[in-house]
Protein backbone atom coordinates (compact mmCIF):
# COMPACT_ATOMS: atom_id res chain seq x y z
CA UNK A 1 0.00 0.00 0.00
CA UNK A 2 2.38 2.66 -1.15
CA UNK A 3 -0.25 4.99 -2.53
CA UNK A 4 -3.93 4.27 -1.79
CA UNK A 5 -5.17 6.97 -4.18
CA UNK A 6 -3.24 5.46 -7.06
CA UNK A 7 -4.66 2.05 -6.21
CA UNK A 8 -8.22 3.36 -6.35
CA UNK A 9 -7.56 5.12 -9.64
CA UNK A 10 -6.05 1.97 -11.08
CA UNK A 11 -9.01 -0.06 -9.86
CA UNK A 12 -11.47 2.38 -11.43
CA UNK A 13 -9.56 2.27 -14.67
CA UNK A 14 -9.69 -1.52 -14.69
CA UNK A 15 -13.42 -1.51 -13.87
CA UNK A 16 -14.12 0.97 -16.63
CA UNK A 17 -12.11 -1.02 -19.11
CA UNK A 18 -13.73 -4.30 -18.12
CA UNK A 19 -17.16 -2.84 -17.30
CA UNK A 20 -20.17 -3.25 -19.57
CA UNK A 21 -17.52 -3.40 -22.20
CA UNK A 22 -17.64 -2.12 -25.74
CA UNK A 23 -21.09 -0.59 -25.37
CA UNK A 24 -20.84 0.89 -28.85
CA UNK A 25 -20.66 -2.66 -30.16
CA UNK A 26 -24.39 -2.93 -29.55
CA UNK A 27 -25.05 0.20 -31.53
CA UNK A 28 -26.36 -0.37 -35.02
CA UNK A 29 -27.03 2.23 -37.69
CA UNK A 30 -29.51 1.93 -40.54
CA UNK A 31 -31.32 3.99 -43.19
CA UNK A 32 -28.61 6.63 -43.16
CA UNK A 33 -28.29 9.36 -45.76
CA UNK A 34 -26.72 12.76 -46.03
CA UNK A 35 -28.57 15.66 -47.61
CA UNK A 36 -26.34 17.16 -50.27
CA UNK A 37 -25.68 20.75 -49.21
CA UNK A 38 -27.02 23.10 -51.88
CA UNK A 39 -24.35 25.25 -53.55
CA UNK A 40 -23.49 28.22 -51.37
CA UNK A 41 -24.10 26.33 -48.13
CA UNK A 42 -21.22 24.92 -46.09
CA UNK A 43 -23.49 22.97 -43.73
CA UNK A 44 -25.01 19.57 -44.31
CA UNK A 45 -27.34 17.38 -42.31
CA UNK A 46 -27.26 13.60 -42.13
CA UNK A 47 -30.07 11.39 -40.95
CA UNK A 48 -30.22 7.80 -39.77
CA UNK A 49 -31.67 5.48 -37.16
CA UNK A 50 -29.44 4.20 -34.34
CA UNK A 51 -30.50 1.04 -32.55
CA UNK A 52 -29.29 -0.22 -29.21
CA UNK A 53 -29.30 -4.00 -29.62
CA UNK A 54 -27.72 -4.54 -26.21
CA UNK A 55 -29.29 -5.24 -22.85
CA UNK A 56 -28.03 -2.06 -21.22
CA UNK A 57 -28.61 1.60 -21.89
CA UNK A 58 -25.89 3.25 -23.91
CA UNK A 59 -24.85 6.81 -24.40
CA UNK A 60 -23.72 8.29 -27.69
CA UNK A 61 -21.35 11.12 -26.85
CA UNK A 62 -20.69 12.61 -30.21
CA UNK A 63 -20.22 12.22 -33.92
CA UNK A 64 -17.42 13.04 -36.30
CA UNK A 65 -16.67 12.61 -39.98
CA UNK A 66 -13.39 12.76 -41.87
CA UNK A 67 -15.33 14.45 -44.69
CA UNK A 68 -16.13 17.52 -42.58
CA UNK A 69 -14.18 19.89 -40.37
CA UNK A 70 -16.82 19.74 -37.64
CA UNK A 71 -19.73 17.51 -36.71
CA UNK A 72 -22.34 17.67 -33.96
CA UNK A 73 -25.53 16.01 -32.94
CA UNK A 74 -28.30 18.58 -33.31
CA UNK A 75 -31.98 18.84 -32.79
CA UNK A 76 -34.43 21.13 -34.55
CA UNK A 77 -37.28 22.19 -32.34
CA UNK A 78 -40.32 24.17 -33.30
CA UNK A 79 -41.34 26.79 -30.78
CA UNK A 80 -44.42 28.78 -31.78
CA UNK A 81 -43.70 28.28 -35.45
CA UNK A 82 -40.04 29.16 -35.06
CA UNK A 83 -37.35 26.65 -35.90
CA UNK A 84 -34.50 26.45 -33.40
CA UNK A 85 -31.41 24.31 -33.79
CA UNK A 86 -29.74 23.08 -30.62
CA UNK A 87 -26.69 20.99 -29.79
CA UNK A 88 -27.31 17.56 -28.25
CA UNK A 89 -24.36 16.84 -25.97
CA UNK A 90 -25.25 13.19 -25.53
CA UNK A 91 -27.97 10.84 -26.63
CA UNK A 92 -29.02 8.01 -24.37
CA UNK A 93 -30.61 4.96 -25.95
CA UNK A 94 -32.49 2.44 -23.81
CA UNK A 95 -31.86 -1.29 -24.30
CA UNK A 96 -33.76 -2.32 -27.43
CA UNK A 97 -34.47 1.35 -28.08
CA UNK A 98 -33.65 3.62 -30.97
CA UNK A 99 -32.72 7.17 -31.79
CA UNK A 100 -34.11 8.50 -35.02
CA UNK A 101 -32.62 11.47 -36.85
CA UNK A 102 -34.96 12.74 -39.57
CA UNK A 103 -35.64 15.98 -41.45
CA UNK A 104 -37.09 18.62 -39.17
CA UNK A 105 -36.00 16.75 -36.05
CA UNK A 106 -32.71 15.42 -34.74
CA UNK A 107 -29.90 15.52 -37.28
CA UNK A 108 -26.17 15.20 -37.56
CA UNK A 109 -24.89 18.65 -38.31
CA UNK A 110 -21.84 18.55 -40.56
CA UNK A 111 -19.94 21.75 -41.21
CA UNK A 112 -17.27 22.72 -43.74
CA UNK A 113 -16.94 19.82 -46.16
CA UNK A 114 -13.37 18.79 -46.92
CA UNK A 115 -14.36 17.23 -50.21
CA UNK A 116 -16.97 17.68 -52.89
CA UNK A 117 -20.15 15.80 -52.12
CA UNK A 118 -21.55 14.33 -55.31
CA UNK A 119 -24.80 12.40 -55.29
CA UNK A 120 -24.28 8.74 -54.27
CA UNK A 121 -20.86 9.42 -52.73
CA UNK A 122 -20.46 7.52 -49.46
CA UNK A 123 -19.54 9.53 -46.37
CA UNK A 124 -18.07 8.08 -43.20
CA UNK A 125 -19.69 8.89 -39.86
CA UNK A 126 -18.21 7.88 -36.51
CA UNK A 127 -20.22 7.72 -33.33
CA UNK A 128 -18.42 7.85 -30.00
CA UNK A 129 -20.01 6.02 -27.11
CA UNK A 130 -19.41 6.36 -23.38
CA UNK A 131 -17.67 3.01 -23.59
CA UNK A 132 -16.37 0.81 -26.32
CA UNK A 133 -15.02 1.48 -29.77
CA UNK A 134 -16.74 4.02 -31.97
CA UNK A 135 -19.35 2.86 -34.43
CA UNK A 136 -18.27 3.58 -37.98
CA UNK A 137 -20.96 3.74 -40.64
CA UNK A 138 -21.17 5.01 -44.22
CA UNK A 139 -24.09 6.96 -45.60
CA UNK A 140 -24.88 7.96 -49.20
CA UNK A 141 -25.18 11.57 -50.36
CA UNK A 142 -28.72 12.14 -51.57
CA UNK A 143 -30.80 14.98 -52.83
CA UNK A 144 -33.83 14.01 -50.80
CA UNK A 145 -34.98 11.37 -48.34
CA UNK A 146 -34.93 7.82 -49.68
CA UNK A 147 -38.42 6.39 -50.02
CA UNK A 148 -38.86 3.70 -47.38
CA UNK B 1 -20.45 11.72 -12.92
CA UNK B 2 -22.67 13.60 -10.47
CA UNK B 3 -20.93 16.86 -11.12
CA UNK B 4 -22.03 17.04 -14.75
CA UNK B 5 -25.63 17.93 -13.85
CA UNK B 6 -25.14 21.34 -12.23
CA UNK B 7 -22.61 22.17 -14.90
CA UNK B 8 -25.00 21.43 -17.72
CA UNK B 9 -27.77 23.36 -15.97
CA UNK B 10 -25.47 26.31 -15.69
CA UNK B 11 -24.68 25.87 -19.37
CA UNK B 12 -28.36 26.05 -20.26
CA UNK B 13 -28.89 29.14 -18.11
CA UNK B 14 -25.86 30.79 -19.67
CA UNK B 15 -27.02 29.88 -23.16
CA UNK B 16 -30.44 31.29 -22.32
CA UNK B 17 -28.89 34.49 -21.06
CA UNK B 18 -26.72 34.80 -24.15
CA UNK B 19 -29.71 34.15 -26.40
CA UNK B 20 -31.81 36.79 -24.67
CA UNK B 21 -28.97 39.28 -24.55
CA UNK B 22 -28.18 38.74 -28.23
CA UNK B 23 -31.84 39.04 -29.14
CA UNK B 24 -32.43 42.26 -27.28
CA UNK B 25 -29.09 43.83 -28.03
CA UNK B 26 -29.54 43.18 -31.72
CA UNK B 27 -33.11 44.33 -31.47
CA UNK B 28 -34.10 41.31 -33.48
CA UNK B 29 -36.76 40.05 -31.14
CA UNK B 30 -39.70 40.82 -33.33
CA UNK B 31 -43.25 40.73 -32.26
CA UNK B 32 -45.20 38.01 -33.95
CA UNK B 33 -48.19 37.45 -31.77
CA UNK B 34 -50.66 37.35 -34.56
CA UNK B 35 -53.47 34.95 -33.98
CA UNK B 36 -54.84 33.08 -36.89
CA UNK B 37 -58.60 32.99 -37.05
CA UNK B 38 -60.68 30.15 -38.37
CA UNK B 39 -62.83 31.92 -40.90
CA UNK B 40 -64.68 29.63 -43.24
CA UNK B 41 -63.44 26.62 -41.28
CA UNK B 42 -59.97 27.07 -42.73
CA UNK B 43 -57.13 26.58 -40.31
CA UNK B 44 -54.77 29.47 -39.89
CA UNK B 45 -56.66 31.93 -42.06
CA UNK B 46 -55.82 35.54 -41.22
CA UNK B 47 -59.26 37.00 -41.81
CA UNK B 48 -61.04 39.45 -41.86
CA UNK B 49 -58.00 41.65 -41.22
CA UNK B 50 -55.11 40.14 -43.13
CA UNK B 51 -51.86 42.06 -42.74
CA UNK B 52 -51.10 44.00 -45.89
CA UNK B 53 -47.57 43.78 -47.23
CA UNK B 54 -46.19 47.26 -46.73
CA UNK B 55 -43.44 48.83 -48.76
CA UNK B 56 -40.29 46.78 -48.29
CA UNK B 57 -37.02 47.01 -50.15
CA UNK B 58 -35.25 43.72 -50.73
CA UNK B 59 -32.53 42.78 -53.18
CA UNK B 60 -33.16 39.69 -55.30
CA UNK B 61 -30.70 37.00 -56.37
CA UNK B 62 -29.72 39.02 -59.45
CA UNK B 63 -28.90 42.05 -57.33
CA UNK B 64 -32.02 43.86 -58.49
CA UNK B 65 -34.47 45.59 -56.14
CA UNK B 66 -37.46 43.52 -55.07
CA UNK B 67 -40.32 45.55 -53.67
CA UNK B 68 -43.79 44.72 -52.44
CA UNK B 69 -45.25 46.02 -55.72
CA UNK B 70 -43.28 43.36 -57.62
CA UNK B 71 -45.36 40.70 -55.90
CA UNK B 72 -48.67 42.29 -56.88
CA UNK B 73 -50.85 40.39 -59.33
CA UNK B 74 -49.76 36.85 -58.44
CA UNK B 75 -49.64 34.56 -55.44
CA UNK B 76 -46.42 34.41 -53.43
CA UNK B 77 -45.42 31.64 -51.04
CA UNK B 78 -42.82 33.24 -48.80
CA UNK B 79 -40.32 31.37 -46.67
CA UNK B 80 -37.67 32.86 -44.41
CA UNK B 81 -34.40 31.08 -43.75
CA UNK B 82 -30.67 31.13 -44.48
CA UNK B 83 -28.29 29.07 -46.59
CA UNK B 84 -26.24 27.72 -43.67
CA UNK B 85 -29.40 26.09 -42.29
CA UNK B 86 -28.88 22.43 -43.18
CA UNK B 87 -32.07 20.82 -41.94
CA UNK B 88 -35.25 22.90 -41.99
CA UNK B 89 -34.44 25.16 -44.95
CA UNK B 90 -33.52 22.56 -47.58
CA UNK B 91 -36.33 20.31 -46.35
CA UNK B 92 -38.83 23.14 -46.74
CA UNK B 93 -37.52 24.45 -50.06
CA UNK B 94 -37.59 20.93 -51.50
CA UNK B 95 -41.20 20.59 -50.26
CA UNK B 96 -42.06 23.98 -51.79
CA UNK B 97 -40.57 22.91 -55.14
CA UNK B 98 -42.67 19.73 -55.11
CA UNK B 99 -45.76 21.68 -54.05
CA UNK B 100 -45.20 24.25 -56.79
CA UNK B 101 -45.23 21.52 -59.45
CA UNK B 102 -48.76 20.70 -58.29
CA UNK B 103 -49.83 24.31 -57.85
CA UNK B 104 -48.91 25.27 -61.41
CA UNK B 105 -51.91 23.17 -62.48
CA UNK B 106 -54.27 25.31 -60.40
CA UNK B 107 -55.46 28.37 -62.32
CA UNK B 108 -55.18 30.59 -59.23
CA UNK B 109 -51.45 29.88 -58.91
CA UNK B 110 -50.82 29.23 -62.59
CA UNK B 111 -47.58 30.21 -64.26
CA UNK B 112 -47.25 33.49 -62.40
CA UNK B 113 -47.23 32.21 -58.79
CA UNK B 114 -43.85 32.43 -57.07
CA UNK B 115 -41.97 30.94 -54.16
CA UNK B 116 -39.99 33.71 -52.47
CA UNK B 117 -37.09 32.71 -50.23
CA UNK B 118 -35.94 35.56 -47.98
CA UNK B 119 -32.59 35.09 -46.26
CA UNK B 120 -32.47 36.47 -42.73
CA UNK B 121 -28.67 36.14 -42.74
CA UNK B 122 -27.50 38.98 -45.01
CA UNK B 123 -24.04 38.79 -43.43
CA UNK B 124 -23.31 35.49 -45.19
CA UNK B 125 -26.01 35.36 -47.85
CA UNK B 126 -25.09 37.74 -50.63
CA UNK B 127 -27.26 37.81 -53.78
CA UNK B 128 -24.66 35.60 -55.54
CA UNK B 129 -24.83 32.98 -52.77
CA UNK B 130 -28.64 33.12 -52.77
CA UNK B 131 -28.78 32.78 -56.57
CA UNK B 132 -26.91 29.47 -56.56
CA UNK B 133 -28.81 28.28 -53.55
CA UNK B 134 -32.40 28.84 -54.76
CA UNK B 135 -31.59 27.65 -58.26
CA UNK B 136 -30.64 24.26 -56.81
CA UNK B 137 -34.27 23.81 -55.75
CA UNK B 138 -36.03 25.49 -58.67
CA UNK B 139 -35.07 27.94 -61.38
CA UNK B 140 -38.47 29.57 -60.76
CA UNK B 141 -37.74 30.53 -57.15
CA UNK B 142 -37.11 34.11 -56.20
CA UNK B 143 -34.37 34.56 -53.61
CA UNK B 144 -33.87 37.80 -51.74
CA UNK B 145 -32.39 39.47 -48.72
CA UNK B 146 -31.93 42.98 -47.34
CA UNK B 147 -30.17 44.95 -44.66
CA UNK B 148 -30.93 43.94 -41.12
CA UNK B 149 -33.15 46.97 -40.56
CA UNK B 150 -35.17 46.26 -43.72
CA UNK B 151 -35.56 42.63 -42.67
CA UNK B 152 -36.66 43.77 -39.24
CA UNK B 153 -39.33 46.00 -40.76
CA UNK B 154 -40.57 43.22 -43.02
CA UNK B 155 -40.53 40.88 -40.02
CA UNK B 156 -42.72 43.25 -38.02
CA UNK B 157 -45.02 43.59 -41.00
CA UNK B 158 -45.58 39.86 -41.44
CA UNK B 159 -44.92 38.58 -37.93
CA UNK B 160 -41.64 36.89 -38.77
CA UNK B 161 -39.17 36.24 -35.97
CA UNK B 162 -35.48 35.71 -36.41
CA UNK B 163 -32.64 35.73 -33.94
CA UNK B 164 -28.93 34.98 -34.16
CA UNK B 165 -27.77 32.19 -31.83
CA UNK B 166 -24.16 31.24 -31.12
CA UNK B 167 -23.39 27.59 -31.74
CA UNK B 168 -21.16 25.32 -29.66
CA UNK B 169 -18.58 25.18 -32.46
CA UNK B 170 -18.13 28.95 -32.53
CA UNK B 171 -20.31 29.51 -35.58
CA UNK B 172 -23.80 30.88 -35.47
CA UNK B 173 -27.23 29.83 -36.48
CA UNK B 174 -30.37 31.89 -36.90
CA UNK B 175 -33.57 30.80 -35.18
CA UNK B 176 -36.33 31.84 -37.53
CA UNK B 177 -40.02 31.55 -38.24
CA UNK B 178 -40.28 28.46 -40.39
CA UNK B 179 -43.81 28.84 -41.68
CA UNK B 180 -44.96 29.23 -45.27
CA UNK B 181 -46.52 32.68 -45.74
CA UNK B 182 -49.34 32.81 -48.29
CA UNK B 183 -49.49 36.27 -49.83
CA UNK B 184 -52.38 37.02 -52.20
CA UNK B 185 -52.11 38.88 -55.52
CA UNK B 186 -53.49 41.89 -53.58
CA UNK B 187 -50.50 41.65 -51.21
CA UNK B 188 -52.52 40.39 -48.27
CA UNK B 189 -50.94 37.84 -45.96
CA UNK B 190 -53.85 35.43 -45.84
CA UNK B 191 -52.36 32.48 -44.01
CA UNK B 192 -49.27 31.08 -42.34
CA UNK B 193 -48.69 27.34 -42.43
CA UNK B 194 -46.67 26.51 -39.33
CA UNK B 195 -44.13 23.67 -39.28
CA UNK B 196 -43.84 20.77 -39.57
CA UNK B 197 -45.61 20.32 -42.91
CA UNK B 198 -45.30 18.35 -46.13
CA UNK B 199 -45.61 19.36 -49.79
CA UNK B 200 -49.17 18.01 -49.70
CA UNK B 201 -49.97 20.24 -46.70
CA UNK B 202 -48.75 23.27 -48.66
CA UNK B 203 -50.92 22.37 -51.66
CA UNK B 204 -53.95 21.78 -49.41
CA UNK B 205 -53.52 25.08 -47.59
CA UNK B 206 -53.09 27.01 -50.83
CA UNK B 207 -56.17 25.42 -52.35
CA UNK B 208 -58.29 26.25 -49.29
CA UNK B 209 -57.03 29.81 -48.99
CA UNK B 210 -57.26 30.69 -52.69
CA UNK B 211 -60.78 29.24 -52.92
CA UNK B 212 -61.80 31.21 -49.86
CA UNK B 213 -60.49 34.40 -51.40
CA UNK B 214 -62.38 33.76 -54.65
CA UNK B 215 -65.63 33.41 -52.71
CA UNK B 216 -65.05 36.79 -51.13
CA UNK B 217 -65.25 38.09 -54.69
CU1 LIG C 1 -28.07 21.64 -37.05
Amino acid sequence: MKNPAMTVATLVAILLAAGPAAACDHLRAERGWLRQPPPGSDSAAAYLVLHNDGSEALTVRGVSSPAFARAMMHETRYVEGRAEMRHLHAVEIAPGGRFEARPGGAHLMLVEPRQTLALDDMVELRFECAQGDPLVTWVPVRRSAPTP
Amino acid sequence: MNDTKPASHLGIILLGAIVMATAFAAGMWLSSTRHAGEAGGIDGLLWPDPPQLAGFHLVDQHGRPLEAADLRGHWSLMFFGFTHCPDVCPTTLAALARAEDQLRKQPAYGESGRVVFVSVDPERDTPEVIAEYVNYFSPDFIGATASESELRALGRNLGVLFMKVEQADGGYSVDHSAGVFFVSPQLELLSVLTPPYTAADIVRRFTAVSQFLEKQG
